[in-house]
């Protein structure tokens, strides 16, 4: 078994990094409360999978019999899943794939400025870009009708503050811990947290990790759809070949088949992305199965009363509770 | 609670190699508040195989550090990276201990320049006194892509450190030679 010595010997006199190293992590002492909150936040995590697969109508496919196929000149035909997506139409010569990729990193960039509503079968998701303030509010209903549970994120002056409500069980829970979940969202788009996005974009491109597929119309809005090769990008990012199955041993679990292909769709005009479809693996079904998602998002200029939306306040006369105390309200839904 | 019951194994392991642990992940984050989230994150992936865990939870633990580490977990975050200083940082402000201070997130800054493969793969050698080998493993790389990554990290904290480092004359010396 691999021993870890924690560095304590200086067996690097050539460079002396091991006692500088030494030195500046001395007085590190593990805080108190650091495996509370991974439990707490594990614990939403599988209440807001199990919610996800309770309420999803998204089909199970499974990844050789993808339901979109590439057409030559950047066509597809057959059906996305969406309901609502119609033919797709080549992107005209006059934008380029990296025009379109630029001016799409570009919009992410800008939609700093802006709430983005997130919402799948699970339920909604605000989130203030700026701030990074989140409330999500669950798809499923208590038995007086109002969300079974909701909890909203705030990042002020360097402390984190959850507060979860569950009407289900008529409590709620406050937490806070310092600053350091404040990096918890993520992109719509892969590679748009790089220091370059527009060169990663670029790269990908020519790596054939990303496609730009054609325009299509969306809802009634003409949209533009991306493809990800997702396999390919987790194992790039490792740094790792991607192998024949899809999978770089790198925390994914090992499939039969790659998983298909993500799939952005981003607004014709203003360059945000309005819809995305990924693919999870199905924890029950047979092996290399996968499950896709749909997630529409829209977004909101930071009015007042769009910022009103970012916030849950427990109702008058629930009851507050230590958060691991959670586990006992989501637990017939977890 | 996780001191009882279903994570009661885990917070007693932890209690005895929280501190190491936590450690390991400042120096590959870098960083104070960033190793804590690190470490954090770790937990919570270990978590949701921990009744399935068998053997080393340490050396599972750490596995998931360094691949998270090494995979972007910053992806997560569209924050500007703020160093944290040590809590008792007031405490080193005394002309005494500047030096020490200085040196100190002289280190943590120089860490934050590497590429996060570079970075690991000197945390897994110079801290964890790990082999090539198995540094190799650790990181799920080749025993030649270590090497590469070790060196090419060393020299960029060596010219980073040395500079700071005129307290420690080995370090000097060998910086220049």
């Amino acid at each position: 078994m691999t021993t870890f010595s924690g560095g304590h010997r200086d067996q690097d006199p050539a460079t002396g990094i091991s006692s500088i190293m030494a030195q500046t992590v001395a007085d590190v002492r593990l805080p108190t409360g650091l495996l509370d909150q991974a439990v707490a936040r594990n614990h939403r995590r599988n209440v807001r999978n199990r919610l996800i697969g309770a309420c999803s109508t998204a089909a199970v496919v499974a990844a050789a019999g993808a339901l979109v196929f590439s057409l030559p000149g950047g066509a597809v035909r057959g059906g996305t899943g969406t309901g609502t997506a119609h033919q797709v139409q080549p992107v005209p010569k006059m934008q380029t794939a990296a025009y379109i990729l630029a001016h799409v990193s570009a919009a992410q960039v800008n939609s700093r400025t802006m709430i983005s509503v997130a919402r799948d079968s699970s339920g909604t998701e605000y989130t203030d870009v700026a701030t990074q303030q989140q409330r999500y509010i669950a798809g499923i209903s208590a038995s007086n009708g109002q969300p079974y549970f909701e909890w909203s994120d705030i990042i002020k002056d360097g402390t984190w503050t959850e507060t979860m409500v569950v009407n289900q069980g008529r409590v709620y829970s406050v937490e806070t811990a310092r600053g350091s979940d404040a990096g918890s969202i993520g992109s719509f788009l892969p590679l748009q947290a790089q220091s370059n996005p527009v060169a990663a974009f670029n790269t990908a491109l020519s790596q054939g990790i990303v496609k730009v597929v054609g325009h299509q119309e969306l809802g009634g809005r003409d949209t533009i759809l991306l493809r990800v090769n997702r396999g390919v990008t987790q194992c790039k990012k490792a740094g790792y070949p991607a192998t024949a199955k899809g999978n770089c041993a790198n925390g994914e679990p090992a499939s039969t088949q790659p998983p298909p292909d993500d799939e952005v769709w981003i607004d014709a005009s203003t360059y945000l992305v309005v819809q995305t479809k990924n693919y999870k693996l199905s924890p029950k079904a047979v092996k290399g199965t996968w499950l896709s998602f749909i997630t529409t998002v829209n977004w909101l200029p930071p009015t007042p009363a769009n910022l009103a939306n970012l916030s849950s306040t427990p109702p008058r006369g629930y009851a507050k509770i230590p958060s691991t105390g959670m586990v006992k309200y989501l637990g017939p839904i977890s | 609670m996780p001191g009882n019951g279903r994570y009661g194994d885990l917070a007693a392991f932890l209690s005895e190699r929280g501190d190491a642990l936590l450690r390991t992940a400042v120096l590959l984050a870098p960083g104070r508040e960033s190793g804590e989230d690190l470490l954090q994150e770790a937990l919570e992936r270990m978590l949701r195989k921990w009744p399935r865990v068998q053997g080393d939870p340490e050396g599972y633990l750490r596995r998931i550090m360094y691949h998270r580490a090494v995979d972007g977990w910053r992806l997560r975050s569209r924050r500007p990276e703020v160093l944290g200083l040590p809590e008792d940082a007031a405490a080193f402000t005394a002309a005494d201990h500047s030096d020490h201070l200085d040196l100190r997130l002289v280190l943590i800054q120089a860490l934050a320049g590497l590429t996060p493969r570079q970075r690991a793969a000197v945390v897994a050698r110079h801290w964890e006194q790990l082999s090539e080998a198995e540094t190799a493993a650790a990181l799920g790389c080749s025993v030649s892509a270590v090497k590469a990554a070790t060196s090419r990290g060393l020299r960029t904290l060596r010219e980073a450190i040395a500079p700071e480092a005129e307290y420690l004359p080995y370090l000097t010396e060998r910086g220049n030679a």
